[in-house]
């Protein structure tokens, strides 16, 4: 291998570092880290952080020198930056703490006491360690992959990596000592030890001149104040759950955080860190361990404290086009309805709507009113009908989410607790399931067993997707921007066609209004369903695995990178649309009014479809919303509604046609009297929304049947018998 | 080569050969550090483990090869520490810190095979005890001489490999003094064992594995074959107290008790049965087994032979799929209607038989006591880095039999509560969720659990079962019991061992023919109100009966047999 060169390399660094700009919109040149330089000159800024990627526009290659040997330029770029600092002084520096004053008076001892061309002791010299007021760090470049934990091997020892994980376990923050100053009991003069490792060997015989020559063997001391100290921490992440292959246990991995990297996180935390991988070199007794086997740890440069947000952008890049081809074909639609959950058998609806869900509408967010875009599906059943599984399914889909059950098994809750610390006695706020699902899928199963603060709760999430808190003194709204996905069961066993749906499931109707779809799934014997459904249990049996489906089913990862493009879209109503949307959501209303509706249409559906309408331009990828996709969110919410209302037919029940009504509020029209005057009829009916051909029709009807006459002039109507 | 004569120096100088060596050689003659005294074998010996994983650690980083360099001679000499505890290095010799190749291990934390009968034990150790007590070095008989050897040899050793640091012959030194002795640790032995069961005669090792360690899964049992390392100075014991913390001392327990293998190769063992070495199915013979075993069953169920079919059924049930979130092949039961004798336990004695014939089983009485008090679900302990097991940390096919006519009524707190939820967790989906404190991790199973109970269980079941007890049975339960114990003579009780691990292995297939059958059956069945989950039941009681008798295909026949049966134990479930 052939060396580096190194001084090439720190002059490279050096130019780099006094002459690496941005422009910025105007044009104008911004010396990024020239300007970061006098700060700290000033020691108005403690940390440096080095962008990989500037140094990646500036020299490729120095950028992939530091990734591999990441120590080594560290400390090139710490020395340089050493010597090219009092350049940047502008004006005096006020001093900050113990050591500046320390370090300031030293400088002037010496400059007063320096004989010219005298030899100085280089032990006796002040190290560049105890004069640097500033730690330089990298930050890797964003096109690097984030490691799962996992990953980092061997051949990672020594180079820069980012890893993600969860901090599990973090000390207090300690003084690390990193020099140590000694005085001499004899000459006085002072000796100055750098520290780089763990331990080390105090030194005790005096090296200085004076005692050498004269040989009075002068004993050395440590200075605490002189020495400097710097904050160190020691921290464990361990890996995401959804990076533990099946049958494994999560790894962790030791990171140690020095300066200005300390009390970033704390255990529980969602972290990615850049860092270097290195051994660690032990003493005494775990040396001779170590000797064969060494701990390794990483030296955090860089710590993020994530939201996963972040990370489902990265996903979507990764979406080769053959993939995005493969997905985007004619019947892309059916195709991803299908690849959710591929093993439960039928349900193409309710697959379709979750899978809207899952993508999700858009929000409006204008003048100050907020629209919620996110897309809340209720599934109700009688029990054993894939509810859960249905569930369980997108919570593992949905790169963001919880799963939860109505009685959530922790304190918490669904909402959020406060909680005291037992440590220190602090009151801490701590998210429930909903908080924690922020920006995601909230899968809520046995949503009818909840408990009532909860209940009260979920009023706000799921219109106004905050969380409102109250409690011990701490008053404060979160942020729950989720989509709910619940599961209920209904109240006595079975769901009961003849009961409404609030009857059926013991919710309020003001929360079920809140569901865009409310979606009934029953299980009932049908002999052709039966037929295939029987074949289907009998192929997974015999060979041991799902048949295959006449459609391909797409991976997960690549359903979960789809949908994370999908959601950076942002289509919007044409004005063209309006009137047909219009349209649409009065003949829902009007049909809601005519038919025995179980269910509830109110304005919140023609959000709803709204709602789901933006979520299909999204799976299109789309811009505008088309009136298919509007079409299609009606389609859908009709088949919910039918899901409610057609059990009612099989079993005899018709709802009242549209005469029927018509007849019933006549009579109630008429109460006791024998006559209604046509006037009085046709103003309450087109007010009730009927058209007078409707009202005209029935009347005619039910002059047929001779239930009433109608005058000559039609001005009124005598009823023929008292019914 | 002879398998005892391998050390890791010629191992790793040819290692290609060696290991074809060991594939094609049985394992048998390696000493099996189970049923094999620690005192008789000499560190670096080749041995072999057999055991459930309970544990897995960070992976750790070793020195592949690296060169010293001889300061008087300036000799170079490429090394390696592959497969040893210490890196060997003389006074003389520079370690050249640049051509260090360093390469990863994963240790594992291997237990013996939790809820393993006593005649399995008692078998594999008749088994392999002889062969070992031959190699070790001329049949010592005295005890105290083996133990003068194995300390010279250590004593040799150290000469080798010494690393001339004072401290560390100090130590190993007073080890050798009290080599015997339990040392004296501030956590007791059976914390740092950390069985999920209590286990008299279980073992643990920790075993460090070179390649291969994504194979290895948690809860599966395996059979590694490496050189043993059993320094007394890879203890904690060592350490200097100001360097002590839990995490080391946890990490780095006494050899004496917990010893290490650095494995070579290592295989998943499918069953632990000692009896059944090659997997033969021979279906006449099946027959003839099967009808004794209804014997035996059914007069232990009070003559109910229905009864008897399910639980051979569950005694031979297995997860034999998994489509995603499906486990199909489980067959939990549920006995009820348990009829409660004066003098004797009929759980308890139905148990001392289900121990006697299936390899691994446990009994768990149902007491709201136990539920409360007893750890069920391994949790993930950060301040010593371990799993901590629990009750259901068992491996695969582990017979479960639970006593629910012990329960009583009273307050089931929030721990029982989670243990309930998590044995419902199992039955229902065949997993459970550890608890690894930020969030959960799930593990697939396989544990058939056998509810017993008065009444129809609080748990949940694949198939329920009323005993239909006869008054005859009942009034001579113990002579009957007796009278089993006769009629189980240890040829035949091997049989029947033989038999319950083997039906697992018969091929399945569903003939063709029968698909018209299944489907009209299920058309009916919907119309009485089944679900989808019924079916698969029934499919899955097929299967299990067409195994018991050895056969292959599930045709017309079986069906209708499996078909009566439902509907018998229909009939009972109405009434």
């Amino acid at each position: 291998m052939v060396r580096r060169d190194y001084e090439k390399d720190s002059d490279t660094i050096k130019n780099f570092i006094q002459e690496f700009y941005k422009e910025d919109s105007k044009g104008n040149k911004i010396f990024k880290y020239a300007e970061q330089l006098t700060k700290l000159a000033h020691r108005e800024q403690v940390s440096l952080y080095i962008e990989l990627d500037d140094i990646n526009d500036y020299d490729e290659d120095l950028g992939t020198a530091i990734v591999n040997n990441t120590k080594r330029y560290s400390n090139l770029f710490s020395d340089i930056i050493y010597n090219i600092l009092p350049e940047y002084v502008q004006h005096e520096v006020r001093a900050k703490d113990a050591l500046d004053v320390f370090i300031e008076h030293r400088l002037m001892m010496e400059q007063r006491l320096r004989r010219p061309n005298e030899h100085k002791d280089s032990k006796n010299k002040f190290p560049p360690e105890l004069m640097r007021r500033y730690e330089v760090y990298f930050k890797d470049s964003s096109l690097c992959k984030i490691l799962p934990i996992r990953e980092v091997k061997a051949e990672n020892i020594g180079k820069l990596v980012t890893v993600r994980g969860i901090v599990t376990r973090s000390t207090e923050v300690k003084p690390l000592l990193s020099v140590a100053t000694y005085t001499c009991d004899q000459c006085g003069a002072e000796t100055y030890q750098p520290i780089a490792s763990m331990s080390f060997m105090p030194v005790d015989m005096c090296p200085s001149e004076d005692c050498k020559v004269n040989k009075s063997g002068g004993r050395l001391y440590l200075q605490t104040r002189g020495s400097k100290f710097i904050k160190f921490q020691e921290l464990k992440i361990q890996e995401h759950s959804d990076q533990v292959p099946v049958g494994h246990i999560p790894r962790s991995l030791t990171l140690y955080c020095r300066g200005e990297n300390t009390r970033q996180t704390l255990p529980g935390d969602h972290v990615a860190v850049t860092g270097i991988f290195l051994p660690l070199s032990r003493t005494g007794f775990r040396q001779i361990m170590g000797g064969l086997v060494s701990e390794t740890y990483l030296e955090a440069h860089y710590i993020v404290s994530l939201n996963k947000a972040a990370q489902d952008e990265n996903d979507s890049n990764l979406l080769t086009p053959e993939e995005l081809k493969a997905i985007t074909q004619d019947d892309f639609y059916t195709k991803l309805a299908t690849s959710l959950a591929p093993e439960i058998y039928g349900h193409n609806d309710v697959k379709k709507a979750l899978l809207l869900l899952l993508v999700g509408g858009v929000d409006k967010n204008s003048d100050g009113m907020k629209i919620r875009g996110n897309i809340n599906i209720c599934l109700m059943g009688d029990p054993g009908v894939a509810k859960s599984q249905l569930l369980n399914y997108i919570y593992r889909l949905a790169s963001r989410s919880q799963y939860t059950t109505g009685r959530g098994s922790s304190g918490v809750g669904l909402t959020a607790a406060v909680m005291k610390d037992p440590l220190t006695g602090e009151m801490m706020l701590e998210g429930g399931a909903l908080v924690l699902a922020d920006q995601g899928v909230c899968c809520i199963d046995e949503f009818d067993k909840m408990a009532d603060s909860d209940r009260t709760a979920i009023h706000e999430v799921m219109e106004q997707q905050t969380i409102s808190i109250a409690k011990a003194g701490i008053m404060t709204t979160l942020n729950a921007r989720v989509s709910i996905l619940a599961a209920a069961n209904p109240a006595y066993g079975r769901y009961n066609p003849k009961r409404t749906v609030e009857q059926n499931i013991q919710l309020p109707a003001a929360l079920l209004s809140r569901f865009d779809l409310l979606w009934l799934i029953q299980d009932k014997a049908n002999r052709e369903n039966d037929f295939k459904l029987a074949e289907h249990i009998t192929y997974v049996h015999q060979h041991s695995k799902q048949p295959p489906l006449q459609i391909e089913v797409l991976d997960m990862t690549v359903m979960r990178k789809y949908i994370a493009l999908c959601k950076l879209k942002r289509p919007s109503i044409p004005a063209s649309l309006t009137d047909f949307i219009v349209d649409a959501y009065v003949s829902l209303r009007k049909e809601a009014r005519n038919s025995k509706d179980m269910t509830f249409t109110s304005a919140r559906n023609l959000l709803g479809i709204l709602r789901l309408s933006t979520a299909l331009a999204r799976l299109r990828l789309a811009n505008i919303v088309e009136k298919d996709d509007v079409k299609e969110a009606i389609r859908l919410m009709e088949m919910s509604k039918d899901s409610l209302n057609q059990t009612l037919e099989h079993r005899g029940f018709k709802p009242p046609s549209i005469n029927e009504k018509i007849f019933s509020i006549i009579r109630e029209l008429a109460g006791d009297e024998k006559t209604v005057r046509y006037e009085d009829i046709l103003a309450k009916c087109t007010s009730k929304g009927y058209n007078p051909h409707a009202v005209d029709d029935c009347i005619e009807e039910y002059e047929e049947l001779n239930i009433w006459h109608v005058n000559q002039s039609k001005t009124k109507i005598t009823f023929a018998l008292n019914i | 080569m002879d398998l005892s004569q391998y050390t890791p120096e010629t191992w790793i100088k040819n290692e290609e050969t060696l290991m074809n060596n060991l594939q094609n050689s049985s394992w048998k003659s390696i000493p099996i550090l189970n049923y094999v005294d620690l005192n008789a074998l000499k560190d670096g010996q080749l041995v072999r483990f057999i055991g459930m994983v309970q544990d897995m650690r960070n992976p750790e980083y070793y020195i592949e090869s690296y060169i010293t360099i001889n300061k008087e001679t300036n000799e170079k000499t490429v090394m390696s520490a592959k497969y040893k505890e210490f890196i060997e290095y003389q006074n003389f010799n520079d370690i050249q810190e640049r051509d260090t190749v360093r390469k990863e291990l994963q240790t594992f934390y291997v237990i013996s095979v939790p809820a393993e009968n006593e005649w399995v034990r008692a078998m594999e150790a008749e088994l392999f005890q002889i062969p070992t007590m031959a190699n070790s070095q001329g049949n010592v008989s005295h005890k105290r001489s083996l133990e003068e050897e194995s300390a010279m040899d250590t004593q040799e050793d150290l000469e080798n490999t010494d690393l001339s640091n004072p401290q560390k012959r100090q130590c190993s030194n007073s080890s050798e003094s009290n080599g015997n002795e339990i040392p004296k640790t501030t956590i007791s032995n059976e914390h740092l064992l950390n069985f999920p069961l209590e286990d008299k005669n279980g073992k643990s090792c920790l075993v460090k594995v070179y390649t291969n360690q994504d194979q290895i899964k948690l809860n599966n049992i395996y059979e590694f074959i490496g050189f043993l390392s059993i320094d007394p100075k890879l203890s904690h014991e060592c350490v200097p107290e100001s360097e002590k913390n839990l995490e080391m001392e946890m990490h780095n327990p006494p050899p004496s008790l917990i010893p290490r293998l650095h494995s070579l190769s290592f295989r998943k063992l499918k069953h632990n049965n000692p009896l059944v070495q090659n997997i033969e199915i021979d279906s006449h013979q099946f027959n003839d087994v099967r009808k004794d075993v209804m014997i035996v069953l059914s007069q232990l169920l009070f003559g109910d032979e229905i009864a008897a079919e399910y639980l051979l059924c569950h005694l031979i049930s297995e997860v034999y799929v998994r489509a995603d979130h499906m486990a199909l092949g489980k067959f939990s039961l549920n006995l009820s209607n348990i009829p409660i004798l004066g003098n004797v336990n009929f759980v308890e004695k139905l148990y001392e038989f289900i121990q006697l014939l299936v390899p691994k089983s446990h009994y768990l009485p149902f007491t709201l006591e136990n539920m409360n008090t007893l750890t069920f679900i391994p949790k993930k302990d950060y301040d010593s880095d371990r799993l901590n097991s629990g009750l259901l940390q068992l491996s695969a096919n582990t017979v479960v039999v639970v006593d629910e006519t012990k329960l009583e009524p009273g307050k089931l707190d929030t721990a029982g509560l989670e243990a309930v939820k998590a044995i419902a967790n199992i039955i229902r989906n065949q997993r459970l969720s550890y608890d690894f404190n930020y969030y959960p991790v799930e593990f697939d199973y396989d544990i058939p659990f056998l509810v017993a109970s008065e009444g129809k269980s609080m748990l949940p079941s694949d198939c329920h079962v009323v005993l239909k007890p006869d008054n005859g049975h009942l009034e001579t339960f113990n002579e009957i019991i007796e009278a089993a114990k006769f009629f189980l003579k240890p040829e035949l009780l091997n049989k029947i061992r033989k038999y319950l691990t083997l039906c697992r292995f018969v091929p399945y297939n569903i003939d063709d023919n029968v698909h018209v059958l299944i489907q009209n059956k299920f058309v009916e069945m919907r119309q009485q109100g089944a679900t989808p989950d019924d079916l698969h039941n029934l499919l899955v009681l097929n299967r299990l009966i067409c195994l018991s008798y050895g056969k292959s295909t599930l045709d017309s026949e079986s069906w209708d047999i499996a078909c009566k049966l439902e509907q018998k134990r229909k009939e009972r479930l109405t009434k």
